[in-house]
């Protein structure tokens, strides 16, 4: 407990490390739903099928 | 003056100007204070600096063209010291180590130090390795995070997209897959690619020269009707042959319709292959049905290579003549396309951006090239009309959409081709009024018209019932023709008698007529059933060609003809020539083992050139060689070629089999098509 609780102490504290990529992640995901709506190209690959 | 490095350093001073380092520090129980210096100068890779005030060697120098220096002293005693840019007003400080500890320095404006001497502390070292530690930690907690947020956002996404979670799938090689899945496709070295003849599956089955079949009982193609050429809307791709929208308008106007029509196609490919089906179809009507041929006429390749159009001086001119070899124009796949083609997020990503780089790799590849795509196409489409006309038939181009009609706006490159081809007096057949019409009002009615993709919901081609309603607007469109067209002012047509179309003689009179200088043609086989089959021997000198020059009446008008005839391998190869009176023409070689057309040269003035082989059964082989012969005087020539390719050689048994020689001819020659160039 000890030894996880000074890992979570540690992580905790460097809050600057990882906070940047958590929130671009989030960001992110957001942004594929959005830009992944409507998939016009798929007429293209059916041409061929 | 003491040699030996100090032990500790209680006070120290460096000063620092353009001419070098000077430090001067007190070393524990000496009664003077110690002062080297370096100085510097110009070297040939940047500033060198030596020391003066001992003999004692510089150890190593080097200088960043910022001037950072690094000094190292051979006995210790200054093992480090970092020079920034002393001119640079930014980087107003020094620092230094010494032998116990870093030390660091302030300059004022004037570089004069401003607080001499850095303290060494005996801890200083574990310190350091301590911030050393702690920025490896820093470094490593934010790789780590950046990788679970990375798996995270992949997870995540197949988790909302309803996808296999932990599926490890090469997402990129799943559409590719899909794409090369048609295995009723050959190469062609003027379309680019084609349908195989006589092929036949569950799905699809063809007769001649890849024609897709109406009806199980079609067994060669039928002429004087109508001939439709187009993609694969209009080949009827996802529903049975009787299904497609040709098969159904040949059920509603009672005339033979022929489906030519082949997935991916461009309205270049469909003008090429409606040229090469003209005078084998001779048909009434032809229809041309786009759906994304216009698009696709902009591209140099789309999935395989393909011919296509620019127009110079306002003629057009052909390119990729012949189309180049599959793999010929290979793009390997790099190793992050590889790794990265197994996210999800960004196949879903690249699919929707950038398919076309997406999807390339050796086998195929889309490339865009800087032409008006809606100006070729009218360009083209005027000239198929001149084709048309000049063979005593109608034009009628259809702009497909299928389930895109839904769409607010019709696509404006539609919009602008149908405005030139109504111009030029070409019935044009635009279903997109009439299916936005029923998306708008009746949207079960037009869902029941085409198919869907389950996962993405996009629209794919069309169904049975969606094929109905085009064949009706298509019907529709014929009853309105005019009864017949002339052909325009300036333009003389052939009369098509069979006579005219077929010229060579009877089979049976085949040996009896040849001239047999430099080959020998005997009968091998008058039983199959198919005619006779003539066996062509090597039979020229060493020094000379092996061939044959095929009978043909004299005076053959300028014409386009196409040679055809069935070929099985014995021992060599073929080369057919089509010339006219004054050589012009093509000449292509025939490599039988593989049934391929190995290349296509052209002779003189000939234009519109195609050869074409395909594997027929047992052996055989059907090669044909069109060409559009600007005089008169047409006649064929079949050239034996040993196993090398050589043209001349010493007879050595070199012979092939011959059977169903054919040649047909469409139309004259007239004076404004004759510059065109193809």
């Amino acid at each position: 407990v000890t030894g996880l609780s000074k890992s979570l102490t540690f992580i905790a504290a460097r809050w600057r490390i990882w906070l940047p990529p958590v929130l671009l992640t989030i960001v992110t995901f957001v942004v594929v739903i959005l830009l992944t709506k409507g998939k016009t190209i798929l007429p293209y690959l059916y041409r061929f099928s | 003056m003491q040699d030996r490095a100090p032990q500790s350093v209680e006070r120290d001073r460096l000063s620092l100007n353009r001419k070098g380092i000077r430090v001067s520090y007190t070393v524990p129980g000496a009664s003077y204070r110690r002062s080297d210096r370096w100085e510097r100068k110009p070297a040939s890779c940047g500033i060198a600096a030596r020391r003066r005030s001992e003999e004692r060697a510089v150890e190593a120098v080097s200088f960043s063209p910022i001037l950072l220096a690094s000094l190292r002293i051979a006995d210790g005693s200054l093992r480090y010291c970092s020079i920034p840019d002393a001119t640079d007003p930014h980087h107003p400080y020094v620092a230094y180590e010494l032998p116990n500890g870093p030390g660091r320095t302030c300059l004022t404006a004037d570089r004069r130090p401003i607080m001499v001497g850095a303290r060494a502390s005996p801890g200083a070292r574990k310190a350091e390795m301590r911030r050393v530690k702690r920025i490896l930690a820093d470094v490593t907690l934010f790789i780590v995070t950046c990788a679970m947020c990375l798996a995270a956002l992949e997870f995540g996404f197949r988790a909302y997209s309803r996808v296999p979670l932990f599926e490890l799938v090469d997402w990129r090689s799943r559409h590719v897959t899909a794409i090369k899945a048609a295995p009723w496709l050959r190469y062609d070295a003027v379309l680019g690619n084609t349908a195989k003849s006589d092929f036949s599956s569950p799905s699809w089955s063809t007769i001649d020269y890849g024609i897709r079949k109406n009806h199980a009982s079609d067994q060669a193609i039928r002429t004087g009707g109508i001939l439709a050429v187009g993609d694969s809307f209009t080949a009827g791709s996802g529903v049975s042959g009787a299904e497609s929208w040709p098969a159904q308008l040949e059920d509603l106007v009672g005339v033979p319709v022929i489906n030519a029509g082949m997935g991916g196609y461009g309205i270049d490919q469909m003008v090429l292959q409606a040229e090469l089906l003209l005078p084998i179809v001779r048909p009434k009507v032809v229809v041309l049905g786009s759906e994304l041929g216009i698009v696709t006429t902009g591209y140099s390749s789309f999935t395989w290579a393909k011919p296509y159009f620019t127009l110079q001086d306002g003629k057009l001119v052909v390119h990729n003549e012949p189309v180049p070899l599959p793999g010929t124009q290979s793009k390997p796949i790099g190793y992050l396309e590889r790794i990265l083609s197994y996210s999800y997020v960004v196949d879903q990503l690249m699919t929707k951006y950038a398919p076309l780089d997406w999807f390339s790799d050796n086998d195929q590849q889309w490339v865009r090239v800087p032409i008006d795509d809606v100006e070729v196409s009218c360009a083209l489409l005027r000239r198929l009309k001149g084709d048309v006309e000049a063979y005593g038939a109608r034009l009628v181009v259809l702009l497909q959409h299928g389930g895109n009609s839904n769409r607010k706006e019709e696509p404006e490159e539609d919009i602008l081709v149908a405005r030139c081809t109504r111009a030029m007096g070409v019935t044009v057949v635009d279903e997109y009024n009439t299916l936005h019409a029923l998306a708008e009002h009746h949207p079960e009615e037009f869902e029941s018209l085409n198919f869907r993709d389950r996962d993405s919901g996009a629209y794919g081609h069309m169904t049975a019932k969606g094929n109905r309603l085009v064949a009706g607007l298509v019907a529709a469109a014929l009853r309105e023709l005019p009864p017949s067209v002339s052909p325009p002012p300036g333009e003389t047509v052939q009369d098509v008698s069979d006579e005219a179309r077929n010229p060579l003689p009877l089979p049976e009179d085949l040996e009896r007529v040849t001239p047999t200088t430099y080959a020998k043609l005997v009968i091998l086989d008058s039983t199959s059933g198919r005619g006779k089959v003539y066996r062509l021997l090597a039979a020229g000198g060493a020094s000379t060609g092996h061939f044959i020059q095929l009978p043909m009446p004299k005076d053959l008008p300028a014409a386009i003809y196409a040679f055809s005839l069935q070929v099985r391998r014995a021992h060599a190869q073929l080369r057919l020539q089509l010339v006219d009176g004054k050589n012009n023409g093509a000449s292509a070689d025939y490599d039988l083992q593989q049934a391929s057309a190995g290349g296509i040269d052209r002779l003189g003035r000939g234009q519109r050139l195609a050869a074409a082989a395909e594997p027929i059964a047992d052996g055989w082989v059907r090669i044909s060689l069109t060409a559009q012969l600007p005089e008169a005087g047409a006649h064929m020539i079949v050239q034996l070629l040993d196993h090398d390719g050589r043209t001349v050689f010493p007879a050595a048994g070199e012979a092939v089999e011959l059977r169903d020689l054919e040649v047909r001819s469409s139309y004259a020659v007239s004076a404004s098509n004759a510059g065109v160039v193809k």
